[in-house]
Parts: C-alpha cells; sequence; structure tokens
C-alpha cells in the first residue's frame, strides 16, 4: 500500500483493462488483489452513493448501510471483509463523518443519531462499536486523527479520543482520552504514550 | 467430555469436513463442521481427533499469516462460532478446551503503539493448556498463557503479562485472578 501514489488522473478503461490481462499472465495473485480492489471500489460506488464520497472509497465485502443524514467519507478509506459486516447507521439531522485513508476491519458499528467526527489515518479493528446515543444520553463523539481502536472496543457517547491514541482491545471508553496517550479496561484509564509525540504514526 | 466417547461423525458429516477443512495440513479423525469456517494463510494448520467446530451462526476463522506460523488444536476441542484465531508464530490449544463464541486468541498486535502503525511488532505464541474453558468474547493476546483446567470468564482480557495458573480462574479487563 505504502508504494501508491495518490495521482488524481486515471487511464482510460481499455489500458486500465489491457493492464490488468498483462498482470493476469505475469502475476495471478497480484491481478486477483487488484481485481478485488476495483469491485470493492464499484461496490462502495454503490452502497454510499447518497454519501459525499472521495476518491477511491473501497468496501472489500457488503456494508449495511442506512443513511438518512450527511455522510461524509474522505479519499480511500477502506472497509475491510470478515465474518460480520460493518453497519453504518446515521439517523435524519445527523453527521458522519469519516477522515482520509481511515480503516475499518470487520464488525464495526457505527451509529450516527447527532453526530460522530472521525479524523484521518484512523485504524478500527474488528467488532468496534462506536454510538452516540445511548437510552437517555444523546452526546456527539469525536475521534481525532491517528487513533487506532483496537478489537471489540467501545466507545460511549459524548468521549472526545485526541490525536494519536491506542483505545486497547475490548475497552469501553467512558470519559474523554488525551491526545497521545493509551486507554485500557472497562472502565478505561489513560497512561501517557511515552516517546509518541516524536515518532508520530506514520501513514501511506 | 474425552474424544474417545464422542459419537462417531457420519459419512456426510466426515466428506463435509473433509472439503471445509481442505486448507488444513492436518485433521484428526471424527472431526466435525457445521456451518461455515475459514481457513486462510500460508502457514501449517493442525487439528486433532474429534474437534467440533460450530459455526452455524458466525464462521470460525483459522488464519496461519507467514509460512512458519502454526495454529495446533488438541482432541475434542470444541469452537463455537465467531471465534477467530489469529497465528504469526505458533497458537496452541490443548484437548478438550471449550472456547466460546466470539472469543479471539491473537500472539501479534499487529500494529505497534507507538511509531509507524503499519510495520508488525514481535509475537509470543499464545499457549492454552488442557480441560480450559475460555468464555464468550474472551481475548487472549500476544504472549497469553493459560493452565490445565483454567477459567477465562466472558470478555476477560488476557496478555502477556498475566500468566494463568492450573486450575485458576481469570475473569475482567484487565484481567485479575478470581
Amino acid at each position: 500500500m505504502s508504494e501508491q501514489t495518490i495521482t488524481s488522473k486515471r487511464p482510460a478503461l481499455s489500458v486500465a483493462l489491457r493492464q490488468l490481462l498483462h498482470l493476469i499472465a505475469t502475476d495471478p495473485e497480484a491481478a486477483r488483489t487488484r481485481l478485488k480492489r476495483g469491485i470493492g471500489v464499484l461496490r462502495a460506488r454503490w452502497l454510499f452513493r447518497n454519501c459525499e464520497r472521495g476518491e477511491l472509497v473501497n468496501a472489500l465485502s457488503h456494508v449495511c448501510v442506512d443513511v438518512r443524514g450527511r455522510v461524509k467519507l474522505g479519499d480511500r478509506v477502506q472497509f475491510w471483509e470478515g465474518m460480520i459486516p460493518q453497519e453504518i447507521i446515521c439517523a435524519e439531522g445527523a453527521e458522519l463523518t469519516i477522515g482520509a485513508l481511515s480503516l475499518f476491519n470487520y464488525g464495526v458499528s457505527l451509529r450516527a443519531h447527532r453526530s460522530i467526527r472521525i479524523g484521518e489515518r484512523c485504524m478500527f479493528g474488528s467488532l468496534v462499536h462506536i454510538h452516540d446515543s445511548g437510552r437517555n444520553r444523546l452526546a456527539p463523539i469525536v475521534i481525532e486523527d491517528d487513533v487506532w481502536v483496537a478489537h471489540a472496543a467501545v466507545i460511549e457517547p459524548g468521549v472526545t479520543i485526541g490525536t494519536g491514541s491506542v483505545v486497547g482491545a475490548g475497552a469501553v471508553v467512558t470519559t474523554d482520552v488525551p491526545p497521545w496517550s493509551l486507554a485500557v479496561g472497562n472502565p478505561a484509564k489513560c497512561t501517557p504514550l511515552t516517546g509518541a509525540e516524536r515518532d508520530p504514526p506514520n501513514h501511506p | 467430555m474425552p474424544a474417545t466417547t464422542a459419537p462417531r461423525a457420519t459419512l456426510l458429516e466426515r466428506l463435509s469436513a473433509r472439503w471445509k477443512l481442505r486448507g488444513c495440513s492436518e485433521v484428526g479423525g471424527s472431526t466435525r463442521v457445521r456451518g461455515r469456517v475459514w481457513v486462510h494463510g500460508r502457514g501449517t494448520v493442525r487439528l486433532g481427533a474429534g474437534v467440533m467446530l460450530d459455526g452455524a451462526h458466525h464462521p470460525i476463522e483459522l488464519h496461519a499469516l507467514d509460512p512458519s506460523s502454526e495454529i495446533v488444536i488438541g482432541d475434542g476441542v470444541f469452537i463455537e462460532g465467531g471465534t477467530s484465531i489469529e497465528a504469526v508464530v505458533s497458537v496452541r490449544v490443548g484437548a478438550r478446551t471449550h472456547l466460546g463464541s466470539f472469543s479471539r486468541l491473537m500472539d501479534n498486535h499487529f500494529h505497534p503503539l507507538v511509531g509507524d502503525r503499519h510495520w508488525r511488532p514481535a509475537s509470543a505464541p499464545v499457549t492454552v493448556g488442557e480441560d480450559v474453558e475460555i468464555g464468550p468474547r474472551a481475548l487472549l493476546l500476544s504472549g497469553a498463557n493459560v493452565g490445565n483446567a483454567a477459567t477465562i470468564r466472558a470478555g476477560a482480557v488476557i496478555t502477556r503479562r498475566l500468566p494463568v495458573p492450573p486450575g485458576a480462574t481469570a475473569c475482567g479487563l484487565p484481567a485479575v485472578i478470581e
């Protein structure tokens, strides 16, 4: 992924097809991944047809989408395949923004009834739940850039997660997480990540 | 339940299990599969005799990433749906262990806490003893070591910092021994 360069110019269909045929003949494995990626981009175009999309949004398998509000997806947002599809629900009048280059593993559930804002280059592990509404609560969730949320973590309404922070596997985040810190446990407790500010996450 | 007293699989069950587990390098006798099982990766996956894989509700994932990685599952292990086992070096599950639904065993964190997130950190093998009960949604992260006849309660997260001694019960996040 890191070798890719972001270009706005795309080759003509005939050129792309010829390139694909050449790749099938020389390197079938690479051709398979490229074809899968291409199908994923087309699938995302169909699934997110009611949303504002950036370039090359990719859904590698089905995503349950129910959009009545305003959804904005940045460039190269990826939804990975797995045992459970991701779920994106945006209620009427609600806002859901996802920054460029964010990755979503299988089973991620995003439910916006007011506002969920996700920054750039974030990573979400499998079965993460981000719901901004509860039975008696309705508060916006803000996740800043370069955040990594690990497997099966739950983010409660009204939480802000600072830049570069990491939410541990299975954690339940009930309070704000400062930038460059590690949140682990149920309820989550934050500890600073030493050296993180000097060495920021370097994404493609 | 010892594997020897488990009811024998019918011919149809054996044939379907053989087809669904064609990605495994070794499969013991009377192994049964319900629903979907995904065996990916280039590593070796070894299943013992009388293993039951119940993927009727949600699929079971057995993922040995590298050619050198291995997943070894002992005799008479019961695996419920949604369980995911990911190995970069090795994940070993002892005989007659029960893995609850959506439990996850992984020997690598796949992303470092600090620095380039697309660089894979070092692995530490995961070992689960015999007759262990692992509850639903429990997580065994890199370096987890669970002794024989231990119990991991639902939703517990076991890391390399807490080796679970034989016969003990671990629960909570961060996990403690009861």
